[in-house]
């Protein structure tokens, strides 16, 4: 009997952390999207208006916008991370001197705060002395400077490359430890049958990397789809809204304007829209893995 | 023996530790936020510390906070009832924290001769239907830094301002003349509003209605447009807020800007900087010769009683005030202080007390926020060419009008 609690007595401590830390606040955000609710208009009290926020939400034109916009956001920056990432896992797997050494390397931008990263990316960016601009003047690429951060296309453009630049380490180590654990014999027995790197490639390594590529793109998704500081930092929303995605807008409903009801409404929506396509992208994943 | 003396002196030593921190307990303790940077930091240290020792039985407990995080902090501490009892604030902030009933009025600490000391003009950009919430601490007035080695004299009007900026700009290779903002900042707003009421536009009417599509806000937007779209004097505006222009000034990238006078502090003086000599004058007139007047002020929490006042007071009496005035670069805030000879002969501080008298308050929306969200976007679509001022103003007065954020009279 007591062998048989035992373990629930043994992760109570983290579930208790995890219904506090995550559920509560969670279920908060749900009860607030139902309440009419702004702090900064006291007069106006809390009152309970069902699902009117999300009918507001829905009609607003501006959310499909915002919504349009984060999908092209996740979907550029979690492929660029991906095909990046495993290109530079696949080479980090060879082995060569010094290989420790980039392997360690490849982790600063993930290590760095975003914050600061976004700073230097900025300066990075800057029309007038970026260091940008500055390198494509010498190779001849360009006779002036581009305002990177100053036109809607390019502003967001740069947005997404900084993202990609801190989340690529992420995946090289995740896929690394894929490739590492992917047994030699597959790839000694396809020598034999006399297979070439891009048939290895696309017959063995791949397929192999399935299950770590799931997780691996998932997680991805998810961060880069809730990726709020890069943005703030880089163009706070702008050009205008060029780059306003979804948890922007969220962030300027419930503490710019401090409307508690519809910036809950906003993250409740994000909490739903990620859950349906998390569940959805990993029955495909594992149903075509049944086949 | 030994044992006896030894628990006698432990128990000496545990009355004593508790008398020590009853009295410790006893200590009035009262909290001062304040943004900024480590200079202005500085000051509000020296000046917190002069005033614990002249009151031992208080403690001031100072929570340091950056620019970009005191507006989302301040408001979290007001929503939990955990205001400090003091806090610096931009004084555009006040309507929503008065409407939160966030802070207290300071009409009734303040005696006469403390209204006294700052002109009303000052003292209603920190007024709230009729209450004094706010007592200011810093004051800007703008005008324009000119490069003196390759401006002869600065541009009287605004087609000098485009003129003169032409002609730097095309004497000197890889400079622009003229440096503007349209980053989504505070400073993108209040950057256009010097050109808004130099054409004769409001911002809201006497009825606090929003009437920034006026002829004159029109003409004050495509003004603005133009010098990036049209004459393409300044580097792209929406890239830079005015806190970014005096580093480009001071680089050589552009030869004029508008800004407040701690862009000295930046910029700095001869002798450290010989390379960008400059000098400050009144603003170029439109219609008018106006100018914005920003102010900065400190609040009380709704709970801070007479403890707090006295502080307060103390950091804010004449030689205080004048001193943070001088030493920190901001237009001195007292009436008495803006007449003193320190101030009127120091060539650099003569020209913000000269503007004074053409300044504009800031309006005061409820939301201020949401108001420079708003008007920053329209700002920024219309430098962009996504819209045309008219439109982009039609644009921004209606989504002033749906979020019901105009000021309340």
């Amino acid at each position: 009997m007591r062998k048989r609690y035992l373990p629930y007595l043994f992760i109570m401590p983290a579930v208790i952390f995890m219904l506090l830390i995550v559920a509560y606040p969670i279920l908060l955000t749900f009860r607030s999207s139902l309440f009419h609710e702004v702090l900064i208009r006291p007069w106006e009290g809390v009152e309970f208006v069902g699902m009117d926020n999300f009918v507001t939400l829905i009609k607003n034109q501006e959310f499909w916008s915002s919504l349009q916009r984060t999908a092209i956001w996740t979907v550029s920056s979690v492929l660029g991370k991906t095909l990046i990432g495993l290109s530079i896992a696949i080479l980090l797997n060879q082995k060569f001197k010094f290989r420790g050494i980039y392997r360690t390397l490849i982790l600063i931008p993930w290590v760095t705060p975003q914050v600061v990263s976004a700073i230097i990316w900025r300066w990075v960016y800057n029309g007038e002395y970026g260091m940008l601009n500055y390198v494509l003047m010498r190779l001849g690429l360009i006779n002036t400077g581009i305002s990177w951060l100053g036109h809607k296309t390019t502003a967001f453009i740069a947005a997404v490359i900084n993202d990609m630049w801190i989340g690529i380490p992420f995946m090289i180590v995740v896929f690394l430890s894929g490739l590492q654990g992917i047994p030699n014999e597959l790839y000694e027995a396809a020598k034999v049958d006399g297979a070439n790197r891009i048939q290895t490639l696309f017959k063995i390594t791949l397929p192999q990397l399935k299950p770590v590529f799931l997780t691996a793109t998932i997680l991805s998704i998810i961060w880069t789809f809730n990726s709020f500081n890069i943005i703030w930092v880089l163009t706070k929303g702008g050009p205008v809204n060029a780059t306003e995605t979804l948890v922007i807008k969220t962030y300027k409903e419930a503490f710019g304007k401090f409307d508690i009801g519809m910036g809950s409404t906003y993250a409740v929506t994000t909490f739903i829209l990620l859950m349906i396509f998390s569940l959805f992208y990993w029955r495909m994943f594992s149903e075509k893995d049944e086949i | 023996m030994m044992k006896k003396y030894f628990t006698i002196g432990l128990m000496l030593i545990l009355i004593s530790l508790i008398t020590f921190n009853v009295l410790a307990e006893d200590k009035i303790v009262i909290k001062h936020m304040e943004p900024g940077d480590d200079a202005k930091l500085g000051y509000v240290h020296e000046f917190a510390d002069a005033y614990m020792a002249k009151n031992p039985n208080v403690e001031i407990e100072i929570i340091e906070v950056g620019w970009g995080n005191i507006y989302q902090k301040m408001m979290s501490m007001a929503q939990a009832g955990t205001m400090p009892d003091v806090v610096y604030v931009g004084s555009r902030w006040i309507p929503v924290l008065a409407e939160m009933d966030a802070i207290q009025p300071l009409d009734n600490f303040m005696t006469e001769d403390k209204v006294n000391d700052y002109s009303d003009s000052l003292l209603n950009t920190a007024n709230y239907k009729e209450n004094q919430y706010g007592l200011p601490r810093a004051y800007s007035t703008k005008t324009l830094f000119y490069r003196t080695d390759l401006i002869d004299s600065p541009p009287e009007t605004w087609e000098e301002l485009v003129e003169v900026a032409k002609e730097v700009q095309a004497n000197n290779e890889g400079m622009y003349g003229m440096g503007i903002s349209g980053a989504k900042h505070v400073s993108t707003t209040s950057q256009f509003f010097n050109y808004l009421f130099q054409a004769g536009g409001k911002v809201f009417n006497e009825a606090g209605e929003p009437v920034l599509n006026s002829e004159e806000g029109v003409k004050a937007l495509q003004f603005y447009v133009d010098l990036y779209r049209e004459h393409k004097v300044t580097p792209n505006p929406v890239e830079y807020n005015r806190e970014e222009l005096p580093t480009l000034f001071s680089t050589g990238k552009i030869a004029m800007f508008v800004c407040g006078p701690w862009g000295k502090s930046i910029i700095g003086r001869q002798p450290e900087n010989e390379e960008t000599p400059y000098q400050t004058a009144l603003l170029p007139k439109g219609e008018h010769r106006k100018s914005i007047l920003v102010s900065d002020s400190y609040v009380m929490a709704k709970d801070a009683g007479q403890e707090a006042w006295d502080y307060l007071n103390y950091i804010t009496n004449y030689n205080n005030q004048t001193y943070y005035d001088y030493e920190y670069g901001s237009v001195p805030v007292m009436k008495e202080a803006a007449d003193s000879r320190r101030f009127q002969q120091d060539e650099f501080f003569k020209t913000f007390l000269d503007t004074i008298e053409t300044g504009e308050p800031q309006p005061l929306p409820i939301v201020w926020e949401t108001f420079e969200d708003i008007l920053t976007d329209s700002i920024q679509a219309a430098l962009m060419g996504d819209m045309t001022p008219q439109a982009a103003l039609d644009q921004a007065v209606e989504r002033i009008k749906s979020e019901n954020i105009a000021p309340v009279k």
